[in-house]
């Protein structure tokens, strides 16, 4: 009976540790995934905008989220495929949704910036623009 | 006669676990390690063989070069090398194009004369790019040309390379990528790196020979200076110097390289805080060096006996365990790249007061404070560096595959699974 309940107690114990190494472990690694999701869909984006500039010779005007600047993308026919929106692992579209990435040009449209905040914060995760970030790497 | 036999083989045994022991680090070591300049080189968009075999059809095989040059050798069927792969980022992300910079593939075959480049992928405007791969005149203008000559070139129209109309300032980034890469990588292999002693070098040694001649100097006369030593691995050490070994020194060295000629005194102590328990069962660092063993054993002198709690059988063979676990979310943060400073599963940071994290200080207070309790806690239950340290040491006695042993073959179980099972799969 006793060695019952010591194996009992040290496989709890284990089960603890383990719980443990998952919580240690488990923050950062959803941080990962999800950084490289944002990778992932600013370089479809940022591509997209690309093209844009190519057949419009000024980037967009307006200042946009995410999922305002995926849609005004996929309405001009720039995106055949949008990005899933990296927060929320769905298409972007809904109200209130997470959404960190913030689109916006200059007076004269020659140049874009691509910021992506973590939602809900003023902290800047990830830049990519026309003029010093030019590339995520 | 039976018993001497039996001598023998247990001797044999006792041999082949000590390197069995040794090796299952050198193993995770070298698997980080490899990991960590696959990472380098290939970077978030790893080259591939079919990009390599449209420029050199024979290719079968990408081996990491982890050399200066930082590229792919190029292996046929038969495992002969045929060839040689560089991508130009992260090298060239500074060298911008229309609106960004271009990953530029450059293939060399066994004479290290070009047989082509391609644009792998490009922040700069896709139209233009397009242009410029179309331009074969311009992709093929490479090829026949050495690496040394590629990485030479200051003056592309004297080389008889010319920009592409209608994309010249995507192609001329493409050109300038490509001879800035080449160049510093024959820069980087010009390096010559000396080996310098200073004066913390020469301290970590004097440590490492007083915590020896007090491991094997047993003469009482001598052993009762043992306390000076001990607390001046605390003052000197720990709080003064920093010099502590550390998950998040070893892992940093086995992820990059050891910087031998940087620090050789370290390196050097590192080293034999490992070999000396190996070759002579005597854990040096961990019962005479370590700072913070130390300062645990001051405690459990200074507080009354009353204090000290027994712990039960079942508490200990749970404790045993909390250094793997620590292990084991140590390697997956190295295979993985997680954002998690190493420092703060340790103690040991905490002696650099100024620079310390509050994680660091807290393991560190509540270590202690649970020393004053249970003996020595931290040491027997919480180390996972001290863990290392005590699976290499030589036993006494009979020595058997133990349950240290089969816990190091988890950690080199897991450390293959996540050398082998590529990050796309973890990381999404």
């Amino acid at each position: 009976m006793n060695k019952a309940v010591s194996m009992l107690i040290r496989f709890a114990g284990l089960l603890l540790l383990l719980a443990v190494a998952c919580l240690l472990i488990g923050r950062p690694l959803a941080e990962k995934r999800e950084e490289r999701r944002i990778r992932t869909m600013l370089l479809t984006v940022q591509e997209a905008l690309q093209n844009y500039h190519v057949k419009e010779e000024i980037y967009p005007r307006d200042l946009m989220t995410g999922a305002q600047l995926v849609h005004f993308l996929k309405k001009e026919g720039f995106l055949e495929k949008p990005p899933l929106n990296p927060w929320t692992q769905a298409e972007f579209g809904s109200a209130g949704e997470r959404d960190g990435l913030r689109y916006r040009t200059d007076m004269i449209a020659e140049t874009y910036e691509l910021v992506v905040f973590k939602p809900g914060t003023e902290i800047e995760q990830f830049r990519l623009d026309s003029t010093e970030n030019q590339s995520l790497e | 006669m039976a018993k001497g036999e039996s001598k023998v083989s247990s001797c044999i045994k006792s041999y082949v676990l000590q390197i069995y022991r040794l090796s299952v680090l050198l193993a995770i070591a070298w698997l980080i390690r490899s990991h960590h300049d696959r990472i380098r080189v290939q970077g978030d968009w790893p080259v591939t063989v079919s990009e390599v075999k449209a420029l050199l059809p024979e290719a079968h095989r990408l081996k990491v070069d982890a050399g200066p040059r930082g590229g792919l050798e190029v292996v046929n069927a038969d495992g002969e090398k045929i060839g040689y792969a560089v991508r130009t980022m992260p090298d060239s992300r500074e060298i911008v194009g229309y609106s960004g910079p271009s990953d530029v593939l450059v293939v060399f075959d066994a004479e290290e004369k070009g047989v082509g480049i391609a644009i792998r992928q490009s922040y700069d405007t896709p139209s233009h790019v397009d242009d410029v791969k179309r331009e074969f005149l311009f992709m093929e203008s490479w090829n026949g040309r050495s690496w040394d000559a590629i990485a030479e070139i200051s003056d592309f129209n004297e080389a008889g390379i010319y920009s592409v109309t209608g994309a010249t300032r995507t192609s001329e980034a493409v050109m300038e990528s490509v001879t800035h890469r080449l160049a510093v990588a024959d820069g980087e292999e010009g390096l010559e790196r000396a080996v310098e002693f200073h004066w913390n070098d020469f301290a970590l040694l004097g440590f490492l020979a007083g915590g020896g001649v007090f491991a094997f100097w047993k003469k009482k006369t001598f052993q009762r200076w043992r306390w000076i030593f001990s607390v001046a691995t605390i003052g000197l050490l720990g709080l003064w110097m920093g010099d502590l070994i550390a998950q998040s020194l070893m892992v940093g060295w086995v992820e990059s390289r050891i910087p031998w000629e940087a620090t050789p005194g370290l390196v050097i102590f590192v080293a034999a805080a490992f070999l000396l328990p190996w070759f002579t069962k005597q854990p040096v660092y961990c019962q005479f060096i370590c700072p913070h063993g130390n300062l645990q054993r001051w405690m459990m002198k200074v507080v009354p006996a009353t204090w000290k709690r027994p712990l039960p059988g079942d508490g200990k063979w749970i404790g045993r365990w909390i250094p793997v676990m620590l292990l084991v979310v140590v390697i997956a943060i190295s295979f993985l790249q997680l954002d998690f400073d190493l420092a703060g599963i340790e103690p040991f940071d905490a002696y650099v007061i100024k620079s310390a994290g509050i994680a660091t200080i807290s393991v560190a207070l509540v270590g202690l404070a649970i020393s004053l309790f249970f003996p020595m806690a931290y040491c027997k239950y919480g180390c996972p560096t001290g863990w290392l340290l005590e699976f290499v040491r030589k036993r006494s006695g009979k020595d058997k595959f133990g349950e240290r042993d089969w816990a190091g073959v988890g950690l080199l179980g897991l450390a293959l699974v996540l050398y082998f099972i590529p990050l796309s799969t973890w990381l999404g």
